[in-house]
C-alpha cells in the first residue's frame, strides 16, 4: 500500500457567518497514486473539501473548522500554506482567475519563483512541463490571449512547476470541449502513471474519468454518502436524465412551421479577428435548438449577434422586422439571453428584487405571482430576502435563469447552461425547457455536452472556426416526421 | 519583448525600463497640472495622441471610454460656463432678439477653467493609457523592486496593471447583460448614464471579490510571500539607453515648460 499523504479525521467545517456545516463527520485518507474522483450535487462540499485538502482552510477561508487535517503526517495548522502547496496543488474551476502573469513562461515560473528556487532549475521545469503538457508554443504568449484549454493547460503547468505530490482539478471539464477534454485526459493520465502523482477530480460528470480512476467518493449535504474503488454508482448522465429528456422528445412542434428568425449572411469581426463568417439560418417558432461546435467556433458571439448586443454585418428579421431596428434593451422582452457567468447578471440586492428586475425594466405590473412560482420550482423560495451573491454556483444559475423565465420571451438564448451543474440542475433547466416548448416558445442552447445536446434538441447547429458547418434534424425531430 | 538566455541562465528581456515609462508619466502628470496656458495644455495633448499614432499605439483600447470622456467633459464644461462668472465678460449664449433675451453670460474665466480642466483630464488619460497598454506588469514590479520596493507592494500594485484589460472587458460583458434584461444603459441619454451607473456596481463588486479570492488562492498557494525574498527568472535592467531616454524625455519637458 502507498503511504497515506493526506488523513482528514472527524472533520467538520463552517463558513463564517453561515449557521450551517458545510462538511460534516469527513474521513478520509489520500494515498499517493490514487486517482479520485470526488462528485455529488452542487453545494454539497465538494469545493470545500478541496479547499481543506490543498490547505486554504484554515489558511487563506475564514471559518470553523473541527477534527483533525494532517498533510503527511503533519498537522494543517502546523504547516505554512507554502509548505502545503509543495504537496498539493489546486487548479480552479476557472483558470482565468487563476492566472496572475503576463505571460505564460511568467505564470509557470511564478511558483518556483515565490520559493527561491534557483533560475537553472526553474527553466528545467519549465522547459519538461511545457514538453509534457505540448505547450512550448504556447511559453511566450500572453496570458489573456489564450484559449479556455490552452487556459488551463497553463493553470495546471504552473500548478505542475511546484512537483506537487497531489493535484487536484476543480470541475476541469466544464469550460473544455470534447477534443480538449481527451487532451486533458491523457495527460492527467500519464502523470498519475509515470511519476505516481495523486490525481483528484472534483466532477458533476465521473464518467468522463471512468478508464482512469481508482476510487470515486460521493458527498451529499457534507458528509461523505460513498467512498469506493470500484466505480459501480458512476453511472452515464443519458441515463440519469432519462426521465426528463424522453418527456421533452414526447413533446411534438408546433403544426405549422413560421421562421421566426431569419438570419442573413452574418458577418462579425472584432479587431483583425473574423468571428463569425457568412452565416444564415431560419430559426423556426416553438422548437429547440442546439449550437455546437469546438471553443472559440463562434457560438457565444452568434448568441449575442442574435440578442442584439455586439454589432454585425448582415441581416436578422425577428417576426419580419430587421434587428438592428430595434434597440437591445427593447428587444430582451421578446429575446432573453442567460449567459455563462452567473456574476455578471446579478443586478439587484435581494434574490426576489433580482427576478422582478426585468419586469420592472418592461413595465409588466403582473409578475409577482409568476415570480413566486418560478421561485418555488427552482427551490429558491427560501432564500426570497437573501443577497443573490450568497447563493452556491447552482442556486445562482437557476436564478438567472428564473430572472428571464419570469417575462417568458419568445426566443430564449442559454449560453452553457449546463456547465458545473449537478443532475438536479440540469433536470430543472430541461424541465424549463419543457415548459417552454409546451408553450411553443423557442429555445437555443450553446453546449459542449454534445450527447445530451444532441438527445432532446429539435435540430442541430455546427459552427467550426466561424462558419457554420451544418444544420440538420436530430433523430428524435426525424422519427416525428 | 525578445528572450535572452545567457550563458549563466540569466533570462534577460530587452525593453525600456518600465520605471522610465512611469517617470514619464509622473513628470508630464506633473507638468499638466502646472500649465495654466490653454494652447500649451492643448499642443500637449495632440503630441500624446500624436505619439499613438506614429507608435502605432491603437487607439480602440481607449474607445469604450470615448463616449463616457466626452460627457463628462461637456458636464465638465457646463457646469464652468454656467456658474463662474468672473473675468471679462465675453458673450451671450442666448443673444437678444427683440424684447427676447439675452440670457446665460457667458465669462472669460468660466470658459477657460473649463477647457483647461478638460485638457488637463483627457491629457492624464491619454498618458496614462500609454503606460498601461505598453507596459508588462511584471516587469514593473521588478523595477520597482530594484528601487528596493517589498516585493510584495510591488507585485500588487503590478497586478492592477495585469487585471486594467480583464475589468474593461468584465464591464463590457456586465452592460451586455443589463441590455439584455431591458435596462436602457445608452449613454447618450441621461436615464441612461444613471442606470449604467447604479447598476453596473454591484454585478463588478461580485465578480471582483470572487476574482480576488481565486488570485489570492492561486498566488498563495504558489508560495507567494513566504519568503521576504523571491528568485527572478527575469531581470529587468536599467540601461544606458534608458538613462538617455529619461534624459532626452526630462529635458524636452523642461523646455515646453519654461517656452
Amino acid at each position: 500500500m502507498d503511504s497515506v499523504l493526506i488523513e482528514l479525521e472527524n472533520v467538520n467545517f463552517s463558513y463564517l457567518n453561515r449557521p450551517s456545516r458545510t462538511l460534516k463527520d469527513i474521513n478520509l485518507k489520500i494515498y499517493q497514486g490514487e486517482y479520485i474522483v470526488i462528485t455529488g450535487e452542487s453545494g454539497g462540499g465538494k469545493s470545500t473539501l478541496a479547499m481543506i485538502l490543498a490547505g486554504f482552510i484554515p489558511h487563506i477561508i475564514a471559518g470553523t473548522l473541527e477534527g483533525s487535517v494532517l498533510h503527511q503526517g503533519i498537522s494543517s495548522n502546523m504547516l505554512y500554506i507554502s509548505e502545503i502547496s509543495q504537496l498539493v496543488g489546486l487548479v480552479q474551476q476557472d483558470p482565468e482567475n487563476q492566472l496572475v502573469c503576463p505571460t505564460v513562461i511568467d505564470e509557470i515560473a511564478f511558483g518556483p519563483e515565490n520559493l527561491m528556487i534557483n533560475k537553472t532549475e526553474i527553466i528545467t521545469r519549465i522547459e519538461h512541463i511545457s514538453n509534457k503538457l505540448e505547450m512550448v508554443h504556447l511559453l511566450q504568449r500572453s496570458t489573456n490571449r489564450l484559449s479556455g484549454g490552452e487556459k488551463q493547460k497553463t493553470a495546471i503547468a504552473s500548478i505542475l512547476a511546484m512537483n506537487p505530490k497531489v493535484l487536484i482539478l476543480d470541475e476541469p471539464s466544464a469550460f473544455l470541449d470534447v477534443p480538449s477534454i481527451k487532451n486533458l485526459l491523457r495527460i492527467l493520465k500519464e502523470l498519475n502513471k509515470s511519476q505516481n502523482m495523486t490525481i483528484i477530480i472534483l466532477e458533476h460528470r465521473p464518467e468522463l474519468f471512468r478508464n482512469s480512476l481508482t476510487r470515486t467518493i460521493e458527498l451529499k449535504n457534507g458528509g461523505i454518502i460513498r467512498d469506493s474503488s470500484n466505480e459501480l454508482f458512476i453511472k452515464q448522465e443519458l441515463k440519469i436524465l432519462e426521465e426528463e429528456i424522453t418527456r421533452l422528445n414526447n413533446l411534438k412542434g408546433p403544426e405549422t412551421l413560421t421562421d421566426i428568425l431569419e438570419i442573413e449572411n452574418i458577418n462579425v469581426f472584432y479587431q483583425k479577428f473574423h468571428i463569425l463568417r457568412n452565416i444564415s439560418l431560419k430559426i423556426k417558432k416553438g422548437y429547440i435548438y442546439g449550437i455546437i461546435g469546438r471553443n472559440g467556433a463562434g457560438k457565444s458571439t452568434f448568441l449575442q449577434v442574435l440578442a442584439n448586443l455586439i454589432s454585425y454585418n448582415g441581416n436578422i428579421f425577428f417576426r419580419g422586422v430587421n434587428l438592428k431596428n430595434i434597440p437591445s434593451h427593447k428587444l430582451a422582452k421578446e429575446i432573453g439571453i442567460v449567459f455563462q457567468n452567473p456574476n455578471h447578471q446579478i443586478f439587484e440586492k435581494t434574490v426576489i428584487d433580482e427576478v422582478l428586475f426585468a419586469p420592472r425594466n418592461f413595465k409588466i405590473s403582473q409578475a409577482h405571482k409568476s415570480a413566486d412560482i418560478l421561485l418555488q420550482q427552482a427551490t429558491l423560495e427560501k432564500y426570497r430576502q437573501f443577497s443573490p451573491f450568497s447563493l452556491s454556483y447552482g442556486e445562482k444559475r437557476r436564478l438567472n435563469l428564473a430572472s428571464v423565465e419570469v417575462y417568458e420571451p419568445e426566443i430564449l438564448l442559454l449560453d452553457e447552461p449546463f456547465i458545473g451543474q449537478s443532475y438536479d440542475n440540469i433536470k430543472y433547466i430541461l424541465e424549463r425547457i419543457k415548459r417552454r416548448k409546451e408553450k411553443q416558445l423557442t429555445t437555443i442552447i450553446v453546449s459542449h455536452r454534445i450527447s445530451l445536446l444532441e438527445s432532446f434538441s429539435d435540430y442541430l447547429v455546427l459552427f467550426k472556426k466561424g462558419f457554420l458547418q451544418k444544420w440538420y434534424a436530430s433523430k428524435q425531430r426525424e422519427e416525428e416526421k | 519583448m525578445s528572450l535572452v538566455i545567457d550563458e549563466d541562465s540569466k533570462v534577460v528581456v530587452r525593453e525600456t525600463n518600465p520605471l522610465v515609462k512611469f517617470l514619464f508619466v509622473i513628470l508630464l502628470s506633473v507638468l499638466l497640472f502646472n500649465l495654466y496656458n490653454l494652447v500649451k495644455v492643448y499642443s500637449m495633448l495632440i503630441l500624446v495622441l500624436a505619439y499613438y499614432k506614429v507608435g502605432k499605439f491603437p487607439y480602440n483600447v481607449a474607445k469604450p471610454r470615448i463616449r463616457m470622456m466626452t460627457i463628462f467633459c461637456i458636464f465638465i464644461l457646463i457646469v464652468q460656463v454656467l456658474f463662474v462668472h468672473e473675468g471679462e465678460f465675453l458673450f451671450y449664449l442666448i443673444p437678444a432678439i427683440g424684447f427676447f433675451g439675452p440670457f446665460i453670460p457667458i465669462y472669460e474665466t468660466g470658459l477657460f477653467i473649463g477647457l483647461l480642466i478638460i485638457g488637463r483630464f483627457i491629457g492624464i488619460i491619454a498618458i496614462s493609457w500609454v503606460f498601461i497598454n505598453s507596459t508588462n506588469p511584471f516587469s514593473f514590479a521588478r523595477s520597482l523592486i530594484k528601487l528596493k520596493i517589498p516585493y510584495r507592494i510591488a507585485y500588487t500594485m503590478s497586478l492592477s496593471l495585469r487585471f486594467a484589460p480583464v475589468f474593461t472587458i468584465e464591464t463590457n460583458i456586465i452592460q451586455k447583460a443589463q441590455n439584455a434584461r431591458g435596462l436602457n444603459t445608452n449613454p447618450n441619454t441621461f436615464l441612461g448614464l444613471v442606470n449604467l451607473l447604479r447598476y453596473t456596481l454591484i454585478p463588478l463588486i461580485g465578480s471582483t471579490l470572487e476574482r480576488i479570492k481565486d488570485i489570492t488562492i492561486s498566488m498563495e498557494g504558489r508560495g507567494f510571500g513566504c519568503y521576504s525574498e523571491r528568485t527572478y527568472l527575469f531581470e529587468t535592467h536599467f540601461y544606458l539607453k534608458d538613462l538617455l531616454k529619461l534624459s532626452i524625455g526630462t529635458l524636452l519637458i523642461w523646455i515646453f515648460w519654461i517656452i
